[in-house]
C-alpha cells in the first residue's frame, strides 16, 4: 500500500538517509563557523541591553562601525590581523555590572584616527643602539640565596630579619635590566649571533612592564607571534593562546603588556641586524616572568 | 596506488612545514621592568552645564585612585596635545603616543531627563590604538564619587587582570584627645578618606572593627560598662547588639565568609579559646581547647580553614586548623613572635604582624608556611587588613610624637614597594577594609 503521496504522484521516494545527512551537514557547518569565528556577541549584547538606555549606545555603536578600519601609525597593514584580540576584549566580565547600582554598558570604541601620523617617526632616533648592552643600573637588592629558591618572589620587597631594614628603599622601580644571557637561548640562535640575540632581549626587557604582585604571576608566560617589517618595526603581534586570552583576565593583562612592549617606541625599531631580515621577519617572542627578578 | 600518492603527499607536506617551523626564530624574554604604566586621564566632556563640575572632579578622583596604587603614573594634563572635546569624534593616538601615554581614559557626563547623571568612560590602549573597555553608569548626582571609584576599578581590572578595590570603604577606630584620656570612636570612610563619619560617640572604648561580607554590618569589640564584649553594628539602622551572652570576655571578632557566623576569642578563667557563634541560631561552638592563649582567628575565603595565633608552643605563633577545629598545626617557625593572622581574600597568603628585636613588621606567608616576606616595619604597627583584591594591605602605625604617639593608617601593596599613608581626618587605628560595595 502506498502511503507516501509523492509516490502516488509518481515521484521518487526520498533516500531515507538524506534528511539526517542534511541535518548533519548543517549542524557541522554551524559548529565549524562557531569554532572558527567564535561565539557571537549575544551574551555581552544582552548585558548591554539589560543595563543601559538603548538609544545612546546605539548611536555610539553606529559611529564606530562607520569608522571601523583601524589605521596604524605605521604604514603597514598587518595590524589588522589583530581583530581576534579586539573581539576578545569586548566581553567585559559582566560581574560588576549586575552588582553596581548604576546602569552601565559596554561602549563601542569611537572612530579611530584616519590618517597615518608622522609623529612616531621621531621616536627611533631617541633610542641609542645598545649593541652591547650595558646595564644602566644594578639592582639594589643583594642576591639572597634564600630568595633564589623562589625566583618570582625576588621582585618583591622583603625586609627579612637578616637583611638590614631598608628605610629608604627605592620606591620607584627595581629595574630588572641585567642583560645576562638567558640559558634558554633557542637552538636557532645560530641564526642570530649571541650578541644580536642579547641586544634584542635587552631592548625588549626595557619595554616590558611586569605587574608584580598578581596571583600566580610566574605562570603568566605569554607567547607572541611577531611579524616584522624590513625596517624592523613590528607589523603584527598576535597572542598565540587566544582562548586563554579570552578567558583569563590575568593572562589577558599580561598578554597586553607583552604586546605593549613590542609597540613601545623605545622598542621601535627592534634591535635586529637588517641584513638578516629573512631570519627574523617572523618570530615567536616568549615573555616569561618566571626566571626574572 | 591512490593511497600511496596520498601518503607521499602528506609526508612531503609534513616535512616542508616542519622545516618552516624549525626555521622560525624564537626569543625568550625573561626580564622586564616594574615601572608604573603611564596613563592619561582627560577631563570628561560635559554634555550640558549641569555636568560641568563632574567633568573635572570625576577624572581627578580616578587619577588619584590609580596613581595611589603605584602601578600607574598619571601624565600631567598640561602635556596633553589633543583636547577632550575633539576626542569625542576621533582619538589622535599619535599625539598620545608622542607624550608617552600607554593608556588613555576619556568620558562624558550627561544629565538625563529624570534628573540623574549618566557618566560614560572609555579606556584605550594607545600603542594598540584600540578601545580596551567602555562603560556607562547612571546615578544621582550626589553619587558621583562612587561612579569615579567604579570607573577606577574597571580600569584597574582591565589593565592588571585583578579586581579593583576603589569602590570600597574602610571602617576604623578614630582616635582623638590626650594620651591619658584617649577617645576612640568607630568611624567609616571611603577608601580614599572621603565621606568620613563617626558611628559611635566615644563614650565606650571600641576596638577591632571588622566588616561582614555584605558590607552592611560591622562586628567589633566594645567596653560597655567596662566589660569587653563583641558587638554587631548595623550600618543601615545604626542598631548595635551584643554577640552572645558569655560568662567572660569576648574579643577579636571576625565574620565567616558567608556572614552567617562570627568567630572570636572567649576568655574565661584566665584561658582564651576560639569560638564561633551562629548568628541565626545563636549557638556557640568551641573550636580550640588548649591551656594556652588562642586568639585572632581568621577564616580562609572558602570558609574551610581558620588561621589563628597561639602561644601553646611557648611563643606567639600562627596556626591553622580546619573550620571545625580539627587538624591544628603551626605554620610559622621563624625568629620572633607572630600575631594577628588575616587570610587574604584570594586565599593565597596570610598577612600577619611580627615582633622581632624590638621592631614590628607587617608580613605575608603562604598558608603552608612557606614564602614568608616582611613588607614594612616600624616602631609599632598592627592590624593588617586586606583590600578585597588581595593585593593591598592596610594597617596602622604608631609614631612617637613628643611624649605620646599618634596612630596613622597606611596601605602597602604586595610588592612592598608602594607604601602610603591613608587620608584620615585625624588619627586612626585598627582599619578594616570592606569588600567591594554591592
Amino acid at each position: 500500500m502506498v502511503t507516501d503521496p509523492r509516490q502516488k504522484r509518481g515521484e521518487k521516494s526520498p533516500d531515507p538517509m538524506k534528511t539526517p545527512l542534511i541535518a548533519s551537514v548543517i549542524f557541522h557547518v554551524v559548529l565549524f563557523t562557531i569554532v572558527i569565528v567564535g561565539l557571537p556577541h549575544w551574551k555581552s549584547d544582552l548585558d548591554i541591553i539589560e543595563a543601559v538606555p538603548v538609544e545612546l549606545v546605539d548611536n555610539i555603536g553606529e559611529m564606530t562601525t562607520t569608522n571601523k578600519p583601524p589605521v596604524t601609525a605605521k604604514p603597514k597593514e598587518e595590524k589588522k590581523p589583530e581583530p581576534p584580540k579586539k573581539e576578545e576584549k569586548k566581553p567585559d566580565p559582566p560581574k560588576k555590572e549586575t552588582a553596581k547600582p548604576p546602569a552601565e554598558d559596554v561602549l563601542q570604541p569611537p572612530p579611530k584616527e584616519e590618517k597615518a601620523e608622522k609623529i612616531p617617526e621621531k621616536k627611533p632616533e631617541k633610542k641609542p643602539e645598545p649593541k652591547k648592552p650595558t646595564p644602566p643600573k644594578k639592582e639594589e637588592k643583594k642576591p639572597d640565596p634564600k630568595k633564589q629558591e623562589d625566583s618570582f618572589e625576588s621582585l618583591l620587597k622583603d625586609l627579612t630579619p637578616d637583611e638590614p631594614p631598608q628605610p629608604d628603599a627605592d620606591e620607584t622601580a627595581p629595574k630588572m635590566t641585567d642583560p645576562t644571557p638567558s640559558p634558554n637561548i633557542s637552538r636557532f640562535s645560530t641564526v642570530l649571533s649571541m650578541t644580536e640575540m642579547d641586544a634584542l632581549r635587552y631592548q625588549l626587557s626595557q619595554c616590558w612592564n611586569i605587574m608584580a604582585g598578581a596571583m600566580d604571576s610566574e605562570s603568566l608566560r605569554v607567547e607572541v607571534k611577531v611579524v616584522v617589517n624590513p625596517d624592523r618595526t613590528v607589523r603584527s603581534a598576535k597572542i598565540l593562546d587566544q582562548s586563554k586570552y579570552g578567558n583569563d583576565p590575568f593572562f589577558r593583562a599580561a598578554a597586553d603588556s607583552a604586546v605593549r612592549a613590542l609597540n613601545n617606541p623605545k622598542c621601535t625599531p627592534l634591535n635586529l641586524p637588517p641584513e638578516k631580515y629573512d631570519e627574523w621577519r617572523e618570530m615567536t617572542i616568549v615573555f616569561d616572568p618566571k626566571e626574572m627578578m | 596506488m591512490k593511497n600511496m600518492f596520498r601518503s607521499i603527499f602528506f609526508v612531503t607536506l609534513f616535512s616542508v612545514t616542519s622545516q618552516f617551523a624549525h626555521a622560525e626564530l624564537r626569543v625568550d624574554v625573561n626580564k622586564g621592568t616594574m615601572n608604573p604604566i603611564p596613563i592619561a586621564v582627560t577631563n570628561f566632556v560635559a554634555r550640558d552645564p549641569s555636568g560641568q563640575e563632574f567633568s573635572t572632579s570625576i577624572p581627578q578622583v580616578i587619577a588619584s585612585d590609580l596613581s595611589g596604587t603605584g602601578l600607574f603614573r598619571m601624565i600631567d594634563p598640561r602635556a596633553f596635545i589633543q583636547d577632550a572635546g575633539s576626542m569625542q569624534t576621533q582619538i589622535r593616538f599619535a599625539e598620545w603616543k608622542a607624550i608617552n601615554a600607554q593608556a588613555l581614559v576619556n568620558g562624558t557626563v550627561t544629565k538625563t531627563p529624570d534628573g540623574r547623571t549618566r557618566v560614560e568612560f572609555r579606556l584605550f590602549d594607545v600603542y594598540g590604538q584600540q578601545q580596551l573597555t567602555g562603560m556607562a553608569y547612571m546615578t544621582t548626582p550626589q553619587n558621583w564619587r562612587r561612579i569615579a571609584h567604579i570607573i577606577s576599578d574597571e580600569i584597574y581590572k582591565r589593565l592588571t587582570g585583578e579586581g579593583g578595590y576603589f569602590d570600597t570603604r574602610i571602617v576604623y577606630i578614630a582616635e582623638s584627645g590626650p594620651a591619658t584620656k584617649r577617645i576612640k570612636r568607630l568611624a567609616i570612610m571611603d577608601q580614599d578618606g572621603a565621606n568620613n563619619r563617626y558611628l559611635t560617640d566615644g563614650n565606650n572604648l571600641v576596638l577591632t572593627p571588622r566588616f561582614s561580607p555584605n558590607t552592611q554590618t560591622i562586628t567589633y569589640l566594645s567596653y560597655v560598662g567596662n566589660k569587653p564584649r563583641v558587638y554587631i553594628y548595623d550600618l543601615e539602622t545604626g542598631r548595635q547588639e551584643v554577640v552572645g551572652d558569655f560568662n567572660g570576655m569576648t574579643f577579636a571578632p571576625r565574620f565567616s565568609p558567608d556572614g552567617g557566623k562570627v568567630i572570636m576569642t572567649l576568655s574565661k578563667n584566665g584561658n582564651s579559646d576560639i569560638y564561633t557563634m551562629d548568628l541565626r541560631s545563636k549557638s556557640p561552638r568551641k573550636l580550640t581547647d588548649s591551656p594556652a592563649i588562642d586568639t585572632s582567628p581568621s577564616y580562609s575565603p572558602d570558609g574551610g580553614k581558620v588561621a589563628f595565633e597561639s602561644d601553646r608552643g611557648g611563643t606567639q605563633q600562627i596556626y591553622i586548623m580546619n573550620a571545625d577545629g580539627s587538624n591544628q598545626r603551626r605554620i610559622t617557625f621563624g625568629d620572633g613572635r607572630y600575631a594577628s593572622p588575616v587570610w587574604s581574600p584570594r586565599g593565597d597568603l596570610i598577612a600577619f604582624v611580627k615582633m622581632l628585636k624590638g621592631q614590628f613588621y607587617i608580613g605575608v606567608i603562604r598558608p603552608d608556611g612557606t614564602g614568608e616576606r616582611l613588607l614594612s616595619n616600624a616602631f609599632h604597627m598592627e592590624g593588617p587588613t586586606w583590600a578585597p583584591n588581595g593585593r593591598v594591605i592596610s594597617f596602622f602605625k604608631e609614631i612617637p610624637s613628643g611624649k605620646s604617639r599618634v596612630a596613622k593608617l597606611y596601605s602597602i601593596d604586595l610588592t612592598g614597594h608602594n607604601e602610603r599613608q591613608l587620608k584620615v581626618p585625624g588619627d586612626g587605628s585598627d582599619p578594616a577594609w570592606s569588600p567591594l560595595n554591592p
